[in-house]
């Protein structure tokens, strides 16, 4: 094309994305392959000003064939300068890249329909799993008379089991309530010293049935930021689980620090650790890490990912180290509030 | 204490099983239990005369579901305590319960029998202190 966007030479590949021939084309302006409504808004002129300024432009749009019909395409003009630095005109690469665009969109509706269809079985199994909850509690709990110990261990077995089930069923429609957006934070001012030590108090005992010690190491003045309390609780009560889950024994650790920007949460364990490689993948969704614990430790591959969701939703963000000599530490920080009270 | 027992209480759920097992769970105690499947269902039940002093409420349901219904019942113009069936993920619902007039929640998936029993007692001994 010259610089102002007239076609000067045209070849094979052209005519066959585009349906014109050399002597059809050749002398026109290049926005005719462009829909009226890119022209309208001088779309065309302003990537060869684009292009110009930055030596190329890429885009990807619509375009129109000879015969009318549209395709997708990637498009990248290259300036061409002479050997004083004038612009003399632009190359032009057309692609048609509609069928990869039909790709992506049935993947996308795909991946739609499938997050519908596990939140639609999981609203369906969750009605059946609570009735179980009731009718085996009130035989555990004593509503229809005396249960004798033996048949009591099988029935709270049986609750148990029920019990993790409704906890998978509820971690999936958590996630995809918060991948449906549907998920609004109720944010207020609060010290985090203060929450932290409430979970952390919370989660001890559990950890201590793994064999931990679990302990909580707060910053010398309040760090406050703004959190959605119950939200907010449930990721770090995934974190600090999923730390307790993969580690044998010994101390696990929160510490939270601030300075004038963040309050930090870091949550270390001295377990099986995450190899580098990994760590990409931790916070995918279904996404469980091979290690020598994993088989024997259930889980869904949901905790870390709802939790990251919900530190993004605090304009925060969560961050994996390893620790020393091993395991690892998950780092929480978000935005140090400095509202007055 | 007799007299407290001697308390209505109306339980709107629409799954069969469970509202049979709130049923039972809540007659081992002693109350007087009445069952609705939906929310028109729960209001014939008002209509008729009876005065729960607590509604278990869940808000999915077909026919007419919580929400519909407490907009239709208008709890403050009522003395009975409405305590709604929520789950993790209807935040939404909840909240627009508790505009309505409903008093307190309970997480479905949580709540075992005993709990279940728990949470009448403290309303019917709040009911007490007022009254």
């Amino acid at each position: 094309m010259d610089k102002h966007g007239y076609i000067q030479t045209w070849n094979k590949g052209a005519q066959k994305t585009k349906g014109y021939a050399a002597d059809e084309i050749i002398g026109k302006h290049f926005s005719t392959f462009y829909p009226e409504v890119d022209k309208r808004a001088g779309k065309p002129e302003w990537e060869l000003k684009e292009a110009d300024r930055h030596g190329r432009v890429e885009d990807e749009g619509w375009r129109v064939r000879k015969d009318g019909t549209t395709f997708w395409a990637n498009v990248i003009i290259t300036a061409l300068y002479d050997t004083t630095g004038q612009l003399v005109g632009f190359a032009k690469v057309t692609r048609d890249q509609t069928q990869r665009k039909e790709y992506e969109d049935e993947l996308r509706r795909m991946n739609d329909s499938k997050d519908e269809f596990i939140s639609l079985a999981s609203h369906q199994l969750r009605t059946p799993a609570t009735g179980v909850k009731q009718y085996l509690g009130m035989i555990i709990e004593g509503f229809v008379g005396e249960v004798p110990a033996a048949q009591r261990e099988i029935l709270t077995r049986a609750y148990e089991s029920n019990e993790r089930q409704l906890r998978i069923i509820n971690d999936l429609l958590k996630v995809a309530q918060i991948d449906a957006g549907k998920l609004r934070l109720h944010r207020y001012d609060i010290d985090l010293n203060e929450l932290v030590a409430d979970v952390a108090e919370e989660q001890r005992p559990v950890a201590k049935t793994r064999g931990h010690v679990l302990t909580f190491h707060p910053n010398k003045r309040p760090a406050h930021a703004l959190v959605d309390v119950d939200a907010f609780r449930m990721a770090l009560e995934n974190i600090i689980d999923n730390a307790g889950k993969y580690s044998v024994a010994g101390e696990n650790s929160i510490t939270l620090t601030a300075d004038d920007k963040e309050v930090r949460i870091a949550i270390a364990d001295n377990g099986v650790g995450i190899e580098q490689a990994d760590v990409p993948r931790l916070f995918q969704k279904f996404v469980r890490i091979d290690n020598p614990l994993s088989t024997k430790v259930g889980g869904t591959g949901l905790g870390l990912y709802w939790a990251k969701r919900i530190v993004d939703m605090h304009d925060g963000r969560i961050e994996h180290r390893p620790n020393q000599p091993n395991g690892s530490i998950f780092v929480i920080s978000l935005p140090i509030s400095t509202q007055k009270k | 204490m007799t007299q407290e027992k001697n308390l209505n209480i109306l339980i709107v759920e629409d799954d069969e099983d469970l509202n049979r097992a709130y049923r039972m769970i809540i007659e081992s105690a002693g109350y007087h239990v009445m069952s609705a499947y939906d929310g028109k269902q729960a209001l014939d039940i008002i209509d008729k005369g009876a005065n729960p002093a607590i509604i278990f409420l869940d808000l999915r349901m077909p026919v007419m579901d919580g929400i519909a219904f407490l907009k239709e019942y208008k709890a403050d113009e009522h003395d009975s305590t409405v305590v709604v069936f929520s789950n993790y993920d209807a935040q939404d619902e909840v909240d627009q319960a508790f505009a309505l007039g409903a008093h307190h929640y309970v997480l479905k998936a949580r709540a075992a029998p005993k709990e279940l029993l728990r949470i009448i007692s403290d309303i019917v001994h709040q009911k007490a202190r007022v009254a």
